[in-house]
């Protein structure tokens, strides 16, 4: 037997009311209201996490590309034929050296460490600098040794030198560099 | 009652599955980018290194238990020289067999016309070369090509042709104290250098004599004073350039000599002594040899390329030594 469309729609309203009771729905506001402040809460962290880790993640790169540039500039340093004494500075924060047909420049300011790059050319040719500031680069000094490990004497050109690199994150790095 | 919680638990699911995959997704993303970031640096410093081994065991291969004076494509040490170390590619390649330009009187240029018609002699007189495009920028245009075949400034300066004005700026660049300069000079003197003579080797040893204790080997390493270019590996430009450039003019005596040299390398012959190309072989001693003593020795490996200039010279002992004088490293970025 059919029953009649109204007579449907007026058991399910009654349905529908029966799970409204005052308990139930404090309990189940209660229990979504728990939910959602801890679903937040992880997403908050997560986030607050997720951007840490971008942000570190970023500052490791930075310096690794740092210290990938360094090695470069140090693996191939032009030897021969060597470049006359005046044009090159050796100074415990400063050092000016010639790699890959390139003059470069390294200093330890007060804010950063500095690094210019200039191609070498003749005097009558210029060519701008490049010139790149990195502000995570806590500490730098240089010390100079001849050929035997001896400090050199003060007309003496030091055979090699070692870079001592302090970053941000306290991590230290040493860098021998044949001059 | 049962049918609206249904349909509220899907949605809170659906939610938070959604969120939560999204916010995992991210962090997976991110975790495996850098891994793949990290994974590619550890490749280039690994490859970097091995190109730095291999560098290194090539030059014990050029130096161990060998006691030839000869260098030569078609026998002994150097046609011996492994072309792979441990799968990676080595060449060699001879670089003594050019003219040094940096060591040699520049207005002896003159004479094979290939400098830009505007050089002013006086000018470029006292200019050291440091890299080869500063000497190129003097050539003509048209000559650059043939010019970089034929000279180069990586040589170590010879004692019996060196011209003074360029020893001089050569012992600059070595730093070398007034009294070394006074000492060489005046030795040099004694041995009548201006007139081109060849130096004797006990005149060349008496040199150590002016470097301090315990530092004679230096003098092997930083000069030499027998001929330098290789007739084995000599090719016919910087033959014949360099009679021009000494100031042989007639090419009938330059032919005559080169033809000995090319029915040598026909029959793969290797050139033991001067004596088998010049008849009066003591005048060309101080330009020609048949050892060969700077190389350029290059690694590959990937998209990595490290090129050395090495200087392979026998020390007071005469014992073989290999110095590297300058490194190229190249690297393909798409890598």
């Amino acid at each position: 037997m059919r029953l009649p469309k109204n007579i449907i729609s007026i058991r399910t309203f009654d349905k529908f009311n029966d799970g409204f009771s005052l308990i139930e729905t404090v309990i189940v506001v209660t229990v979504v209201s728990i939910f959602i402040i801890l679903i937040l809460q992880t997403f908050i962290s997560l986030t607050k996490g997720y951007n840490k880790m971008q942000k570190n993640s970023s500052m490791t790169r930075k310096i690794s590309l740092f210290i990938e540039k360094v090695k470069k500039n140090s693996l191939c340093v032009d030897l021969y034929p060597r470049h006359f004494k005046d044009e090159y500075f050796f100074a415990k924060r400063e050092l000016v050296f010639f790699s890959q047909e390139e003059v470069i420049h390294y200093q330890y300011g007060e804010k950063d460490f500095v690094i210019t790059q200039k191609k070498y050319a003749n005097t009558q040719i210029n060519s701008q600098p490049l010139i790149q500031h990195y502000e995570f680069v806590k500490d730098f000094s240089i010390s100079y040794f001849t050929q035997d490990d001896f400090l050199p004497q003060s007309e003496e050109m030091p055979y090699y030198c070692e870079m001592h690199f302090v970053f941000i994150n306290n991590k230290e790095l040493n860098i021998r560099m044949k001059l | 009652m049962n049918k609206i919680n249904e349909g509220f638990s899907l949605a809170i699911v659906i939610i938070i599955v959604a969120s939560l995959s999204a916010i995992f997704s991210s962090v997976i993303f991110f975790v495996s980018s850098n891994q793949y970031r990290i994974l590619k640096e550890l490749a280039k410093t690994r490859n970097r290194a091995i190109l730095y081994d291999t560098i290194g065991t090539a030059l014990l291969e050029m130096r161990d238990d060998i006691d030839e004076d000869i260098t030569s494509p078609f026998e002994g040490w150097f046609a011996d020289l492994p072309s792979t170390i441990k799968e990676v590619s080595v060449t060699y390649s001879e670089e003594s067999s050019k003219i040094d330009i940096n060591h040699r009187d520049l207005s002896t240029l003159k004479r094979i016309k290939i400098l830009k018609k505007n050089t002013e002699m006086e000018k470029i007189k006292n200019i050291y070369f440091f890299y080869p495009w500063q000497f190129y920028s003097l050539i003509d245009e048209q000559k650059k090509d043939w010019a970089k075949k034929v000279f180069t400034i990586y040589k170590i300066p010879n004692l019996s042709t060196i011209n003074h004005n360029r020893l001089k700026l050569y012992m600059k660049s070595l730093n070398k104290s007034d009294y070394f300069k006074k000492m060489l000079c005046s030795k040099l003197n004694i041995t009548n250098n201006n007139n081109g003579k060849q130096i004797t080797k006990s005149q060349f040893e008496n040199l150590s004599m002016i470097y301090k204790r315990g530092k004679e080997d230096n003098l092997y390493k930083e000069f030499d004073y027998k001929g330098t270019i290789n007739l084995n590996f000599v090719t016919r430009d910087v033959f014949f350039t360099l009679f021009r450039l000494n100031g042989q003019t007639n090419p009938n005596i330059i032919k005559k000599y080169w033809n000995k040299i090319q029915q040598k390398r026909r029959i793969k012959n290797s050139i033991k002594s001067v004596n088998e190309i010049f008849s009066k072989s003591s005048q060309y001693e101080k330009y020609f040899s048949c050892n060969s003593r700077v190389f350029v020795v290059t690694v590959k490996k990937d998209n990595m390329t490290l090129s050395v200039l090495v200087n392979r010279y026998k020390n007071f002992r005469g014992i073989i030594k290999t110095e590297i004088l300058q490194y190229w490293l190249k690297s393909n970025k798409q890598g």
